[in-house]
């Protein structure tokens, strides 16, 4: 039951710690659901951090409402940046395990045909029966996309989920990603480096520095060549491609 | 010169030469330890330090004997007989005053103290000499002559060359010879009988009755206790299962239906279930204690049980000079009819009235009457 | 690979688990009965078979107290302690996240042994059974060191580098005091302390038998709850909480289960190594991670290395007692060995 008015992610003055340092100070902001939300910024400016506070992973201070109330885990499913798994589960058995809190000791066929396809659409179902901890960097990262998309959470926090995947398989998750969250109405919160993959994929940006948010909107509000100058210090061009997608293009470092 | 004369002269000479040799031969005196060693000392020694052996050491040197004593090890006497202890310095203060070496076998044997101490020679068992390692040379390179002797082994000719050696140590040889000579004829005499007798050999189990019947205790498969069952006529269940001591399998001992078993005891202050014996301790307790041992699983139908052959023994009974009276009394229990005249209480008994400054006031051994 | 075929080829992995399950309960039935048919009075097995029928007030009194108080009890020992150091070591290799851990990387072995030696030394003290006393002890010791290192999981957080640190803190604390306690001891004690730490099936009976039955059908429901957050934590901790998986209470839970099982199984036989270690990789190297067939596979995996053990020091040494830690030392190390290079061959290929 989500109130309109009150549906989607709602941060207010979150502030996180690490240390003595201050590496979120007063982040507030409001992201709506049913699209992708990503979160750009330079090295060290707080995105993997503020991902964490939201998840519940990083203590924080300020507020956070998912729908207008606390989120409890069940509905949150986070993936952290890089995080190799060591286990010898198969693909199969680790999407399985996002289907945690309704396993009982017997797998039902149910769970077995949501985990299979998770695998599927994310175009890795082939590696079904192999063991996770054998697989390469990016095929694990599918897995685990497949095993948090499994959990159909209601809020679903990434950090670089493509860093690791080739130009194909980045666009297929993206596209992936972005039906899951038209479908489920979810919010889908990714930090992104690829300025352009984030211009195309994300209905809105957080662009953050130093642990601040500089301007949310758009991405053709956001990603102006004056924002990217005072943002990243980079000189860049913004072309447009046949199919009408941005592309940011750097041209020199910004003198 | 005439013939006379010349013998005068000849008998002068060897008088003068042997005025020579006799005093040099009463002021030192050279003994070859158990181990072989050649030690020379001075003179008998006037101030010692005692290791071990301390009941030997008194009945060969006799009465002031602990008054040529300058130190000793405390631990092997008063925490292991602590009974017996107590009655030695109720009869012997002057034990209790003096100095403590530490103990040889748990490393801290405290050379300083040794050699403060100032003693003429040191006397130790065959196992602190082998504990000591290193310090032995310490020990005799400041001035104090390390001399070895070995009750341990549990065999006559130790136990003789041991007697000997603490005699000639302490000028006390007539003793030493006596006691000597009094082993041997009484181990001799004890083989003597076995053989002539026709019982077989008897299966015996021993067993350190300190955990009490809930657990299994040492068995002695060579040395100490399987020494005296081999000598005594005996067949030892534990000789070729245990290298020395250790349990033994409770199986294995049921299944090997021993006729007669021991349980050895002691006076140990911290043992709430092992069977009390010892200096001081009534024979009710260690019959108390005993009794719960034919109730472990399966005994009741033990030969040894059934026969009323389930017998208590002081631990402290071997490597000592007395040992013969326990070797007997196994003797007597394997062979009665051998050993009808024998009466190795009443030998003890008078082991310690003639030797000892104590009475043997305390149960040694003990025989647990069968079930009616 | 279609859905259908995925779901065709787990099922199969289900039913193969379920074998591999059977067959295990099978392989311990049978080195079972070679432990009750072997012994020094080396009597047949038919006899054996009859006087275990005959049961404990049997006609023949010497063949039942053997069956029934000595050979009965020693397996069924057995059985319960490798099943329970199989579970504590597999959940202590999933909480501290290390395959190196034992039920005895905290600090556990040494309480129990110092436990056990202040019981041996100064138990005169107590008006209660020597027997009993020395297990009390141990049990207690180990109780209060898995509370120790609990105190410091509260204190800093219960993460796998904090638990190791404070457990070898606490493991050399009480090695330090057992230390001081044989420096202390007569050499009689001693000795009596030094077999204790060997570990013995032997000293088993149907008291203890029933104490360790007890804790571990306490302590094995509270696991089992836990079965797929155990199998979710082995993907690390960042991604066990994604899952929504309460890791540092979870992690607290499945502390006290370890020590509870550990606990019982030193108390009355002493500390027997290897088996904590060896059975949980030899679990995973024949079911994989999934907990609801590894659980109960390491513990089947360990009760069948225990009781081969107690075979194996039988046969060695009919007569006199051959501890059987030092038994699960020598079959322990070769598994392995084998481990690793399987392992380490796997990877390479």
């Amino acid at each position: 039951m989500s109130d309109p008015e009150h549906s989607g992610l709602v941060l207010r003055g979150v502030t996180v710690a690490r240390g003595r340092r201050n590496v979120v100070t007063g982040m507030s902001a409001a992201l709506v659901g049913g699209s992708i939300t990503a979160l750009i910024g330079p090295n060290g400016a707080g995105k993997s951090t503020l991902l964490g506070a939201v998840a519940g992973v990083l203590p924080c201070s300020g507020t956070i409402l998912l729908d207008g109330r606390p989120s409890h885990p069940g509905e949150v499913a986070y993936m952290p940046q890089s995080t190799a798994v060591r286990a010898s589960l198969t693909a199969l058995e680790v999407v399985l395990l996002g289907r945690l809190d309704r396993l009982g000791w017997r797998v039902a066929a149910e769970d077995l045909s949501q985990a299979a396809g998770a695998l599927d659409a994310l175009g890795v179902g082939g590696l079904a029966r192999v063991r996770i901890d054998t697989l390469s960097g990016g095929q694990q990262q599918l897995v685990l996309l497949a095993q948090r998309l499994v959990r159909r959470p209601r809020l679903l926090l990434l950090d670089e989920p493509t860093s690791a995947l080739d130009l194909g398989r980045q666009m297929r998750v993206l596209d992936r990603l972005s039906d899951y969250a038209r479908q489920s109405g979810a919010v889908v919160v990714m930090a992104l480096h690829d300025l352009s993959l984030a211009a195309r994929y994300a209905s809105s940006l957080l662009l953050m520095k130093d642990g601040a948010l500089v301007v949310a909107g758009s991405p053709d509000a956001v990603l102006t060549p004056a924002g990217i100058r005072r943002a990243y210090g980079v000189e860049a061009e913004i072309l447009r491609t046949s199919h009408g997608h941005p592309v940011i293009a750097p041209l020199a470092p910004a003198s | 010169m005439n013939r006379l004369t010349a013998a005068l002269a000849a008998m002068l000479t060897l008088g003068c030469a042997l005025l020579a040799v006799v005093p040099s031969a009463e002021a030192e005196i050279v003994v070859t330890d158990v181990e072989g060693r050649r030690v020379t000392l001075a003179a008998p020694a006037q101030r010692v330090l005692l290791g071990f052996y301390y009941e030997d050491f008194l009945a060969i040197v006799g009465p002031g004997a602990m008054d040529r004593v300058v130190a000793i090890s405390r631990a092997p006497w008063k925490d292991w007989r602590p009974m017996q202890y107590r009655a030695y310095a109720a009869a012997i203060p002057r034990i209790e005053a003096l100095a403590d070496v530490g103990s040889l076998d748990a490393g801290s044997f405290a050379v300083e103290a040794a050699v403060a101490a100032r003693p003429d020679v040191a006397i130790l068992a065959a196992w602190q000499f082998k504990g000591l390692g290193p310090a032995v040379a310490t020990l005799e390179a400041a001035g104090v002559p390390v001399v070895v002797v070995d009750y341990n082994a549990q065999t006559v000719e130790r136990h003789v060359a041991s007697t000997l050696v603490i005699g000639k140590v302490m000028g006390a040889e007539a003793r030493a010879e006596r006691l000597a000579a009094a082993y041997r004829a009484a181990v001799e005499d004890t083989t003597a009988r076995v053989e002539r007798a026709d019982g077989g050999r008897p299966r015996v189990y021993v067993e350190l009755g300190q955990k009490g019947p809930a657990e299994y205790g040492n068995s002695y498969g060579n040395g100490m206790w399987a020494g005296v069952i081999a000598l005594a006529g005996g067949d030892n269940i534990a000789a070729g299962q245990v290298a020395s001591w250790g349990p033994l399998s409770p199986e294995y001992v049921l299944a090997s239906q021993p006729e007669v078993v021991l349980i050895t005891g002691s006076e140990w202050l911290n043992a709430p279930d092992g069977v009390l014996m010892g200096f001081g301790i009534e024979q009710g307790l260690t019959r108390e204690r005993l009794a719960g041992y034919p109730g472990r699983p399966g005994w009741q139908d033990l030969p040894a049980v059934a026969g009323g052959q389930v017998h208590a023994l002081y631990h402290g009974g071997t490597r000592t000079l007395y040992d013969y009276v326990y070797l007997r009394y196994l003797a007597k229990v394997l062979h009665p009819a051998a050993f009808a005249d024998v009466d190795p209480a009443a030998e003890l008994k008078a082991y310690y009235a003639r030797n000892l400054p104590i009475a043997a006031e305390g149960t040694f051994m003990l025989r647990l009457a069968a079930r009616p | 690979m279609t859905t259908a075929a995925l779901l065709g080829g787990y099922r199969r992995d289900e039913r193969r688990r379920a074998i591999l399950l059977a067959a295990a309960c099978l392989l311990l039935a049978g080195i079972c009965a070679v432990d009750l048919a072997t012994g020094p009075s080396a009597m047949p097995l038919a006899e054996a078979l009859r006087a275990l029928a005959a049961g404990p007030e049997g006609a023949d009194r010497t063949l039942a107290a053997i069956l029934w108080q000595i050979r009965l009890p020693t397996t069924l020992m057995g059985v319960l302690v490798g099943a329970s150091l199989g579970v504590a070591g597999l959940q202590m290799q999933t909480i501290l996240d290390n395959p190196l851990a034992s039920p005895f990387t905290l600090g556990f072995s040494a309480a129990a042994g110092f436990g056990a030696a202040l019981a041996i030394m100064f138990g005169a003290a107590l008006p209660v059974a020597g027997w009993l006393l020395a297990p009390a002890a141990a049990f207690v010791t180990t109780l209060a060191a898995a509370g120790l290192v609990y105190i410091v999981a509260r204190l800093r957080g219960s993460g796998p580098e904090v638990l190791v640190l404070g457990g070898i803190a606490v493991l050399f604390l009480f090695q330090a005091l057992q230390l001081l306690l044989q420096y202390m001891a007569s050499p009689e004690v001693l000795q009596q302390i030094v077999f204790w730490l060997f570990g013995s099936l032997l000293k088993a009976n149907w008291t203890s038998i029933a104490v360790l039955a007890a804790i571990m059908a306490a302590v094995l429901p509270v696991l089992a709850r836990d079965v797929w957050q155990l199998t979710a934590l082995r993907l690390g901790e960042a991604h066990a909480r994604s899952l929504g998986v309460a890791v540092t209470g979870l992690r607290r839970r499945v502390l006290l289960c370890v020590a509870l099982l550990t606990a019982g199984a030193v108390a009355f036989v002493g500390t027997i190594g290897f088996v904590g270690l060896a059975a949980p990789h030899a679990a995973r190297a024949l079911a994989g991670e999934d907990q609801r067939v590894l659980m109960p596979l390491a513990a089947l995996v360990g009760a069948i290395m225990l009781v081969g053990a107690s075979v194996l020091a039988k046969t060695l040494s009919p007569g006199a007692v051959l501890p059987v830690g030092i038994v699960t030392a020598i079959i322990g190390v070769p598994m392995l060995f084998a481990l690793v290079l399987r392992r380490g061959a796997g990877e390479r290929s």
